[in-house]
C-alpha cells in the first residue's frame, strides 16, 4: 500500500492503518529498535509504543515522508527505553559506543544542556548534515541516526571498516567545530 | 549526559536524508561495475603481455589496437597467449583518456573511494601516538588469458583488502577484511567478488604532522605532508599464468593541488566546497596514482 493511502487510513481513524504500517514498515522499525535495544522483548514493546504514537500523532500531523517520520518515532522511543534501562547490557553496547564517540564533540567544560534547547541542537545537526556531501551525510546518518554497526556501514557502502572509522572521525571533528561556532562549546 | 542529548538531536536530520540513507544500497553500484561492463567508463592503466596483447575490441576507444605486420588491425580471436590487462574504473558515464603512465585521481569512481587521516586512539591505537592514513584504490578489474591468480603487494605501509562475496544481484552477502603486505586472489575470485583495496598506515603524531594535516596554514603545507607519506610507496600487481610464468606492473602514488574546475573538467569530479575552508576555496589536494614506468 502506498504511503498516502496508509496516511489516509490514519486520518479516517481506521485501525487498519496500524496493520498496514506494520506490514510495510515493521521490519524497518524492528531494525532501528534492534540496533539500539538488542532485546526482543524490549524491541516488541518499542514497536507497540511506536504504533501507538503514530496513531496519536496522525492526525493532525500529515507526514511528508512516512518512513522518516516513523523512523524518528521508533528511534526516540528506543533511545528512551535504553536511557531508562541504563545498562549497556540491554543496549548491546552500540549506544554506549555512540555516546562515547559523540562525547568527543562535547568537551567536559561545556554547560551545553542548560544553554541550548534540544530543538536548537536538532536544527544545528540538520544544517550540519545538509552541508555534507551525499556520501558523508549517509554514513553519518547510518551511524548516528540508525545506530548501525561500523561493519554494517562498511558493507552497505562498499568500504572497509577502517575507512568508515576514518570518515566518522573526520565528521565528528567537523561537528565539533560547528558546535563551537554556534557557541555550543566553551572551547 | 551531554552526548546523550546530541544523540537525541540526530532527529533533526532531514527526512529525505534519513529515507535515502536507509534505501541506499551498494547493489546499484556493484551492478554498474559488473553488468554494465561494456559501457561503464574505465581506464586501462597498462597492458602487459609477452605475446599478443589482450585487446578488447571496442571497449576502450583510446586504446591502440594491435596491428599485424601489414598494419591491419587484428580482430579478437581465441587467443591462447598469456596476457593480462588491469583496468581501473572511473566514474560512471565518464570516460578518461587511457594511457600508460596517465595519472589517475583516487576520488573518481564509486562512492567508497576516498582517502583521509585520523588521529590515533580507540580501537587501533590506545595511546593515541600516531596519525593514521587511508587511501582507497579505485575499483580494479583484470582481464586476460590463462591467468591463474592475481596478487597485490606493497613495499611500505600495508594493504587492507575487503573481499565481499556478492549474490547474483551484486549485493554483498558476506565479506572479510584484513590487512597485510601481500594478497593473492584466484582469477575467478577477483572477477566475481567485490574487492576493495586500500593503502593504510600511520605516521608518528607530532606537532608538525598534526598541524600540516589537520590545521595547515597553507595548502602547500598540507600537500607536502601528503606527498611525504606517499613517497616511495609502490604497489605491485602480479599475475601468475597457468604455466607458472608471471607478469607484473608497479603502481605509484602522488598528490597534487588542482582547482575545482580542473577536477571537474578533467576527471568529472564534483567537489563539495566548504565556504568556510579558506585554504580550499578554489581547489584542493587530490591523490593520484599511476603506473611506474
Amino acid at each position: 500500500m502506498k504511503d498516502e493511502e496508509i496516511i489516509e487510513l490514519y486520518f479516517k481513524r481506521n485501525e487498519r492503518a496500524i496493520e498496514e504500517t506494520d506490514i510495510k514498515y515493521g521490519n524497518y522499525c524492528e531494525t532501528i529498535a534492534g540496533n539500539i535495544l538488542w532485546n526482543n522483548q524490549d524491541i516488541e514493546e518499542c514497536l507497540d509504543d511506536t504504533y501507538m504514537k503514530m496513531w496519536n500523532r496522525i492526525p493532525p500531523t500529515r507526514p511528508r515522508i512516512l518512513r522518516a517520520f516513523i523512523g524518528k518515532i521508533v528511534r526516540e522511543i528506543a533511545l528512551n527505553m535504553y536511557k531508562a534501562s541504563k545498562t549497556s547490557k540491554r543496549g548491546g553496547g552500540v549506544v554506549s559506543q555512540l555516546l562515547d564517540e559523540l562525547e568527543e564533540c562535547l568537551p567536559d567544560n561545556t554547560t551545553v544542556e542548560h544553554v541550548i534547547l534540544e530543538n536548537e541542537l536538532a536544527e544545528i545537526i540538520r544544517d550540519f548534515v545538509r552541508e555534507l556531501n551525499e556520501r558523508d551525510a549517509y554514513i553519518f546518518t547510518s551511524r548516528y541516526f540508525y545506530a548501525q554497526d561500523i561493519s554494517d556501514i562498511a558493507i552497505k557502502f562498499g568500504m572497509t571498516k577502517h575507512n568508515v572509522t576514518v570518515i566518522l572521525s573526520r565528521l565528528r571533528k567537523k561537528l565539533q567545530l560547528r558546535l563551537a561556532k554556534e557557541g555550543y562549546l566553551a572551547s | 549526559m551531554k552526548s546523550e542529548k546530541l544523540l537525541f538531536a540526530m532527529k533533526g536530520i532531514d527526512d529525505d536524508i534519513i529515507s535515502k540513507t536507509y534505501k541506499y544500497s551498494t547493489k546499484r553500484k556493484i551492478v554498474s561495475f559488473r553488468k554494465n561492463f561494456l559501457v561503464a567508463a574505465c581506464i586501462c592503466l597498462i597492458i602487459i603481455g609477452t605475446g599478443v596483447l589482450g585487446y578488447n575490441q571496442g571497449l576502450f576507444n583510446t586504446l591502440s589496437p594491435n596491428k599485424n605486420q601489414n598494419g591491419v588491425q587484428s580482430q579478437i580471436t581465441l587467443d591462447l597467449t598469456n596476457s593480462f590487462s588491469l583496468k581501473v574504473y572511473a566514474a560512471e558515464n565518464k570516460e578518461i583518456p587511457l594511457e600508460a603512465g596517465k595519472e589517475i585521481p583516487i576520488s573518481i569512481g564509486n562512492i567508497g573511494n576516498c582517502w583521509g587521516f585520523s588521529e590515533g586512539g580507540g580501537e587501533y591505537d590506545e595511546n593515541g601516538e600516531v596519525i593514521y592514513y587511508h587511501f582507497d584504490l579505485p575499483k580494479m578489474d583484470c582481464e586476460g588469458n590463462n591467468i591463474k591468480d592475481i596478487s597485490f603487494s606493497i613495499n611500505k605501509s600495508q594493504l587492507q583488502v575487503t573481499n565481499y562475496i556478492v549474490d547474483s544481484d551484486g549485493k554483498p552477502v558476506d565479506g572479510t577484511c584484513d590487512s597485510n603486505d601481500t594478497y593473492t586472489f584466484s582469477y575467478d575470485e577477483f572477477k566475481n567478488n567485490y574487492i576493495n583495496i586500500s593503502v593504510i598506515g600511520y605516521i608518528p603524531k607530532n606537532d608538525t604532522a598534526m598541524n600540516a594535516i589537520f590545521t595547515p596554514e597553507t595548502i602547500d603545507e598540507y600537500l607536502n605532508q601528503v606527498k611525504n607519506i606517499l613517497e616511495g610507496i609502490i604497489i605491485t600487481c602480479q599475475v601468475t599464468y597457468n604455466d607458472g610464468s608471471t607478469d607484473s606492473i608497479n603502481i605509484i602514488m602522488d598528490a597534487a593541488y588542482m582547482t575545482y574546475d580542473e577536477l571537474k573538467n578533467n576527471f568529472g569530479i564534483e567537489w563539495s566546497i566548504n565556504p568556510e575552508d579558506k585554504l580550499r576555496s578554489e581547489g584542493t589536494v587530490e591523490v593520484f596514482y599511476k603506473v611506474k614506468e
